[in-house]
């Protein structure tokens, strides 16, 4: 009985989680009349209210053949959006790695100092930092590039931060045994530190990543020309009229990131819990 | 752990296929697109003055013809032109029999004498009724002068018995003082009979007097419009004037020349015929020049006035001129243009262009007709602007509302002020354009 | 040591630079600003601080992101602390129940949006549920329930968050007192009450520090669901730095950032000390 019950719970909880997303991809099999009909209230449009089904009664892959074939927009963007979060994960990987290696496994002068600011950083909304920060980017004549969006992003000291508690969780016998070895520093960075906190590199990729996709702030405030924005950005650009489009960008937007989710789930789940736990 | 590490494995092949379907969609996306995108080609406004070529279609018709005349009742001995040919002043037309200008001579100076002859008579027959005339009217004024001496003496007398029998009255009266009337009655009555007597002979001496005067009236000369010897002194003239023409051509051996240069248009004369009144020849009159006379569509009536500068077109030549006149014809469809042309290097009855240009006022923004739309109320046209699009910097059609002045078959000018010298305006597309499209600039060849 | 710390420093060094270019620096410049006038050098000493504090607008979001802080938190709390529990003692679909809770991280903000459009407005779809009971639904983007949509939301997308730390952290508790418990004939409510929480603690707070900075990114719904300008209830700190940045209303953006680093500097500190506690 108390089984039920708790299943119960879970399983509500857990559909509830993820209805958007099935009505998302129930919605971009739907032609432009179903959705309008369904969504009409909501756009002043009819009376009653605005309802959902899960199986569309006319299944269509029109909208999502237009958005596909028909837009180079979309495709402009998602490229973008691909090209953004590339190089902010590549970015992080060739920065943040040695600072989260380096805060982990060394203490030097101002060690405390520099991980308190990391974290201060961290915590940051950024509101907080847009005016400056955009003045900065003026001044370097970043402004309007790729680069506006991608720099700030390498450097987002939340990935240090979960690669730093991987790290720290690699025993230290380990290490004095390498050195006693004779290696180098580096050597012990490549050979030792990479492959032991793997699963937290890729935790802290996996949610960089699943940050940068959505990323939304950064790029309207330091981006000008459109032909520049990320996909993020895109969707707010399609309003009522072309529902059933809007409803199939949003669903393939957010294909990438559910995949890329999926595939690093269990890292993923360790660099939260890293968080949590030391150890 | 493995299954996790298999798990991942999927997800990210999964990850690079759908990286790759989205490339592949990329390119059939942006190749789609290419395809749908209209091509334009662009003109900016130009200043012009709008042109209206009507053109008109007509012949050469002689402007002026003048009649060749010459004396009647000729004989045409042979005639040396045809119709169409084209004589020079003085060139010979026609040769006129010699002898029948002689007979012609003879005839007419025969009538002359005839009347001459006549009006001697006249005259002398005159003379004579003059004279007797005379004669009647100093008669007549004797009779009457006769007539009224007598009536006045008669009249006299008859008044003074008139009063003797009236004083016998009034001596009566005076005597009978009242008695006796009948004796006053008796010489009443002879007084009553006097003064009838009296009147009865005025009148009748008044009514002879009448008669008389009238007599002296119908003796007076009168002013006779007698006419004929006038008409006949005007047709003697006449015959003076035909005798002094047949003289003329007798000098000229019978010739009959042309009086100008020009295109003889009529012949009315037959060899071994006579000539008749009119005219024997027409032609036309090179100093009056040529006609140019066309069919105008009374639709088109508002390009051209009166006094406009056109172009005629005739085999090979061209020459520019003012229209003299036009008139609507009776079924109103069309109407007659008229222009003058000079003589020269034109033929009659050749057929004949007019091009008529009417300019309008100098525009300073025109455009090509085809780039101007038409909306429910409005003219627009579409301008290629480039925005900053999400796949980049892009050329965009934008519409833009115009108002058309006026335009012709290739141009429109437009209100200024909406446009400027840098805008790129779509003259031309290859399939229909709505604002906000992106477009694409045909190459310049060339 | 000396040399050994040089070379952790070297790792950290390129890493440090970035973040001081595109993340110190401005911030320092935004401390600077808060001292002066918006435009031309002036020197404004505390004005902008107390022209801070009596702006209505950042009142009203100072209060409402507090009000907001103070009800969602608990509530997902609350509820992730159960799902956690629940789900630590299945076994079947344990790992597919987590994925499904933690699939909303991976959906951009963008993506939901229209959903939420379709399903919180006035005549939307969760009206049209409830007008199934008789209840007569509320506009919940026009009016106070507007923040009720926004908790949703938060608790959408951090829920698998807050239950993966929490697994991670009932984890560390060993299996044996519960054993021990279980035989003195304890139930289920008692072993909850008794072991759970108490040894949750650690684990409680550093829950609650995430999850509160996982609250400032409620932002982006609230922003592409109702723009610059939203529903009163819904103001937060964020719009208000948004407009003041459109209105380059530096001085006072300056003030509130400081401000807000201050607060979140404490919070900082509160995390460390968890996190120190657990050494």
């Amino acid at each position: 009985m108390k089984k039920i019950l708790q299943n119960s719970i879970l399983y509500l909880f857990a559909l509830l989680e993820i209805s958007p997303l099935i009505f998302l991809f129930a919605g971009t099999f739907m032609g432009n009349q179903e959705v309008i009909s369904y969504i009409a209230p909501v756009l002043k449009k009819g009376d009653g209210y605005a309802s959902w089904r899960l199986f569309p009664v006319f299944p269509t892959l029109k909208n999502i053949a237009g958005l596909l074939l028909d837009s180079p927009e979309f495709f402009q963007m998602f490229w973008n959006s691909v090209k953004i979060t590339a190089a902010i994960s590549a970015g992080q990987l060739i920065f943040g790695m040695p600072a989260a290696w380096g805060l982990a496994r060394y203490s030097f002068v101002g060690k405390r100092l520099v991980y308190m600011l990391y974290i201060i950083m961290m915590m940051m909304p950024f509101q907080v930092t847009m005016l400056s920060e955009y003045l900065v980017l003026d001044w370097l004549k970043l402004l309007d590039t790729s680069f506006a969006v991608i720099l700030p992003g390498i450097f987002s000291t939340f990935s240090v931060f979960i690669m730093y508690r991987f790290f720290c969780g690699i025993p230290e016998s380990i290490i004095e045994a390498a050195r006693i070895d004779g290696a180098g520093e580096l050597q012990i960075f490549f050979r030792l530190g990479i492959p032991l906190g793997a699963s937290g590199i890729i935790s802290a990729m996996v949610l960089s990543f699943l940050e940068c996709w959505s990323m939304m702030e950064q790029p309207m405030t330091f981006l000008k020309t459109k032909s520049l924005w990320p996909l993020s950005l895109f969707l707010p650009e399609i309003t009522g009229g072309n529902a059933g489009l809007s409803l199939c960008a949003s669903f393939v937007a957010l294909l990438p990131a559910v995949f890329i989710f999926l595939a690093g789930q269990e890292y993923l789940e360790q660099g939260i819990a890293s968080s949590a736990v030391k150890g | 752990m493995k299954q996790r590490k298999r798990n991942a494995a999927f997800w990210m092949k999964g990850f690079a296929w759908l990286l790759l379907a989205m490339f592949l969609f990329t390119i059939i996306s942006r190749a789609a697109d290419a395809l749908t995108v209209a091509k334009v080609s662009v003109a900016g406004p130009s200043s012009r003055k709008l042109q209206y070529r009507v053109s008109v279609e007509g012949r050469i018709e002689k402007n002026r013809e003048i009649s060749v005349l010459t004396c009647p009742e000729l004989l045409v001995k042979s005639i040396r032109v045809s119709e169409g040919q084209r004589v020079k002043k003085g060139d010979t037309l026609a040769k006129l029999d010699q002898a029948s200008i002689m007979e012609q001579i003879d005839k007419l100076e025969d009538e002359k004498r005839s009347l001459e002859l006549e009006d001697e008579a006249a005259e002398a027959n005159r003379q004579q009724e003059q004279k007797s005339r005379q004669k009647e009217l100093a008669r007549a004024k004797e009779d009457y002068a006769w007539l009224k001496k007598k009536n006045q003496m008669a009249l006299a007398h008859a008044k003074d018995e008139l009063e003797k029998a009236k004083e016998k009255v009034k001596k009566q009266k005076r005597k009978l003082n009242g008695q006796g009337e009948d004796s006053v009655e008796a010489l009443r009555a002879a007084a009553e009979e006097k003064r009838e007597a009296y009147h009865a002979l005025k009148e009748s001496s008044r009514t002879e007097e009448r008669a008389a005067k009238r007599a002296i009236e119908d003796a007076l000369p009168e002013q006779v419009s007698d006419n004929s010897m006038a008409i006949h002194q005007i047709s003697i003239k006449n015959l003076n004037k035909q005798l002094q023409k047949l003289l003329e051509v007798k000098k000229k051996d019978g010739k009959v020349s042309a009086p100008r240069d020009g295109v003889i248009t009529g012949i009315f004369a037959a060899v071994g015929q006579k000539t008749a009144d009119s005219g024997i020849f027409n032609m036309t009159d090179d100093r009056a020049g040529l006609r140019f006379v066309g069919q105008l569509l009374a639709g088109d009536a508002k390009f051209v006035s009166t006094g406009d500068i056109v172009t005629i077109h005739a085999a090979g030549r061209e020459e520019e001129v003012s229209v003299t006149s036009l008139e609507m014809d009776e079924s109103q469809e069309f109407i007659k243009v008229t222009a003058l042309l000079p003589a020269k290097g034109f033929s009659l009855g050749e057929t004949a262009s007019a091009n008529i240009v009417q300019e309008s006022e100098n525009y300073s923004c025109t455009v090509p007709l085809a780039a101007v739309y038409q909306g429910d109320n409005t003219s627009y046209v579409y301008l290629v602007q480039k925005e900053d699009t999400i796949l980049g910097e892009q050329e965009v059609a934008r519409k833009m509302e115009v108002k058309v002045l006026e335009k012709n078959g290739s141009y429109a000018a437009l209100e200024t002020g909406v446009l400027d010298s840098e805008s790129r305006i779509i003259a031309d597309t290859d399939r229909a354009i709505e604002s906000g499209d992106r477009v694409r600039l045909k190459e310049e060849k060339g | 040591m000396g040399k050994r710390n040089r070379a952790g420093f070297c790792f950290v060094l390129p890493s440090l630079v970035g973040v001081f270019v595109f993340y110190i620096i401005p911030f320092g410049d935004v401390i600077r600003r808060s001292f002066m006038q918006a435009v031309g050098n002036g020197f404004a000493g505390l004005d902008n601080y107390r022209q801070v504090f009596s702006n209505q607008a950042f009142c009203l979001a100072a209060g409402n992101t507090l009000c907001f802080v103070a009800v969602c938190l608990p509530l997902l709390l609350v509820l992730s602390l159960g799902v956690a529990v629940l789900l630590l003692e299945q076994v079947k679909g344990k790992n597919i129940l987590k994925s499904t809770y933690l699939i909303p991280l991976a959906i951009p903000a963008a993506s939901v949006v229209l959903l939420w459009n379709i399903v919180f407005d006035q005549y939307g779809m969760l009206n049209g549920i409830i007008s199934f009971f008789h209840i007569r639904g509320k506009d919940w983007m026009n009016s106070g329930a507007a923040f009720g949509v926004l908790v949703f939301s938060y608790i959408w997308k951090n829920l698998g968050y807050d239950v993966v730390l929490w697994i991670a952290g009932l984890h560390g508790i060993p299996e044996s007192i519960y054993e021990a418990a279980r035989v003195d004939g304890a139930g289920a409510l008692k072993c909850f009450f008794y072991i759970t929480l108490p040894n949750i603690r650690p684990v409680a707070f550093t829950v609650v520090i995430l999850s509160f900075l996982n609250s400032f990114k409620v932002f982006r719904e609230a922003y592409l669901v109702a723009g610059n300008y939203p529903q009163e209830q819904i103001y937060l700190l964020q719009h208000v730095f948004n407009n003041w940045f459109s209105e380059l209303s530096v001085d006072k953006m300056a003030a509130g950032s400081v401000l807000l680093c201050i607060v979140l500097v404490v919070f900082v500190l509160l995390l460390q000390r968890s996190w120190d506690k657990e050494d």
